[in-house]
């Protein structure tokens, strides 16, 4: 039977050769690094950064703040863009309506979807005059609310593109809608309680080719009307979303919640003087 | 020359090599049981001493972190090699060395692989708890646990007498 024998036990004797061959560790060549991997990296770093640029800033050529006033200042008889250069001094406050603009008279998307009373139309400010020709549209044989030449302006706002702009507009400038598109909800409408509201819009037409078929989310914010009634706004700029409206073209507009409400414009032109 | 002697808690590498081959050889067998695998690791072991640099504060210091390398480098070198050796090589790869049977080092070649540590560190470099399971990385507790069974092992092995 063996015993252990703890305190003789010594490490095994080192090789000499080991020895030597450690020690002669210092005067080896030393390897040098390869540096595909930080090369790789940084390179992989690059396009990633180039590519977040490129989503990040392409895809929005104006600022909001430039579309924005683009929208306050849309005439029924001008271009919107003509009409931007034009009347740079309108307000662009849209949520709180004037005295001359009652949102009493704005129906909701569903009243006006129901009837799209063109009586309506000239007291609403410029962006509700686009969901008033978008909501007249919904049924094809109604003339959109346009006010015609010899009645009087209903108010400064769009008094102002008569003016004319000091300058003509190029026709290929900036032939997009650079505006927005507004719709206002009552208590009564059934959007009114939904927390996300899209818009669907859908070019009407055979020959355009590029991609038109969009939805896109609105934004939408509490606003009341003048009696003080509680309303929501939903709005959303198109181009802003990648969406190229164009003048003298049809579209379908729809509403949409994640409820499953849904409200169809089936006949809506972006300018207004070219609604059917 | 990378490392001073101050890095090297003031030895050479020349003096570190000799004084702690030994304890790196020992190492190496014990886990490895294998002089050629050994020499690999033992090799290895003082590459990665002249080239990591690392600051020691005292010549323990400077051993315990061979240590703790050199059973790092055999687990690497086993895990690496695991595919290739097949079970019938492994039984065949003897040790090298000349053990006596009634040496520590053949008791702890027949001890589980998970035992040796403890046991090659507590019996043959007098380490104390404390000490192993700051070098292992492990708690006091296991390395209690793991010497007392380590030592049933080898009471096993040397037929049930110490």
């Amino acid at each position: 039977m063996n015993e252990f024998r703890f305190k003789e036990y010594e490490n095994p004797k080192t090789p000499e050769s080991w020895i030597e061959k450690a020690l002669d560790i210092p005067n080896q060549p030393k390897k040098e690094h390869r540096l595909p991997r930080p090369a790789l990296i940084s390179s992989a770093a690059a396009v990633v950064i180039v590519a977040a640029v490129l989503l990040t800033f392409g895809l929005h050529t104006k600022s909001p703040m430039h579309t924005t006033n683009q929208m306050a200042v849309i005439s029924p008889s001008v271009p919107s863009v003509t009409e931007a250069t034009a009347a740079p001094t309108v307000p662009t406050e849209t949520t709180q309506p004037t005295a001359t603009q009652p949102v009493t008279t704005v129906p909701s998307v569903t009243e006006l979807a129901a009837d799209p009373s063109p009586t309506a139309t000239p007291v609403i400010p410029a962006e509700r005059r686009t969901l008033a020709g978008a909501q007249a549209n919904t049924e094809p044989t109604a003339a959109p609310a346009e006010p015609s030449p010899t009645e009087p302006q209903p108010t400064e706002p769009v008094e102002e593109p008569t003016e004319a702009p000091t300058e003509p507009q190029l026709p290929d400038e900036e032939p997009f809608y650079d505006g927005t598109l507004t719709f206002y909800m009552n208590s009564n409408s059934e959007f009114y309680y939904s927390d996300a509201v899209y818009v669907h819009i859908t070019r009407k037409g055979k020959t355009y080719t590029g991609k038109f078929t969009q939805e896109e989310r609105a934004e939408v914010t509490d606003i009341s009307d003048s009696a003080g009634m509680p309303m929501k706004q939903a709005v959303i700029v198109p181009l802003k979303k990648g969406i190229k409206l164009t003048d003298n073209n049809s579209y379908q507009v729809e509403l949409y919640d994640d409820n499953g409400s849904s409200t169809v414009f089936s006949r809506y032109n972006i300018t207004s003087n070219n609604t059917e | 020359m990378v490392n001073s002697e101050a890095k090297l808690a003031g030895l050479t590498f020349e003096q570190a090599v000799r004084k702690y081959a030994d304890t790196v050889t020992g190492v190496c067998i014990m886990r490895l049981q294998n002089a050629a695998d050994a020499e690999d690791c033992f090799q290895n072991v003082f590459v990665k001493l002249y080239t990591k640099s690392p600051q020691f504060t005292s010549e323990e210091h400077l051993k315990a972190w061979l240590i703790r390398v050199a059973i790092r480098e055999c687990s690497d070198y086993r895990r690496k090699n695991r595919r290739v050796l097949s079970l019938e090589q492994c039984r065949e790869a003897g040790v090298d060395f000349d053990y006596d049977q009634s040496d520590m080092s053949w008791a702890l070649s027949k001890t589980p692989p998970k035992y040796r540590d403890v046991l090659y560190l507590y019996y043959c470099e007098r380490y104390t708890v404390g000490e192993i399971a700051d070098i292992l990385g492990k708690n006091r507790n296991t390395v209690k646990s793991l010497l007392k069974r380590g030592r049933e092992k080898l009471k096993t092995i040397y037929g049930g007498e110490e």
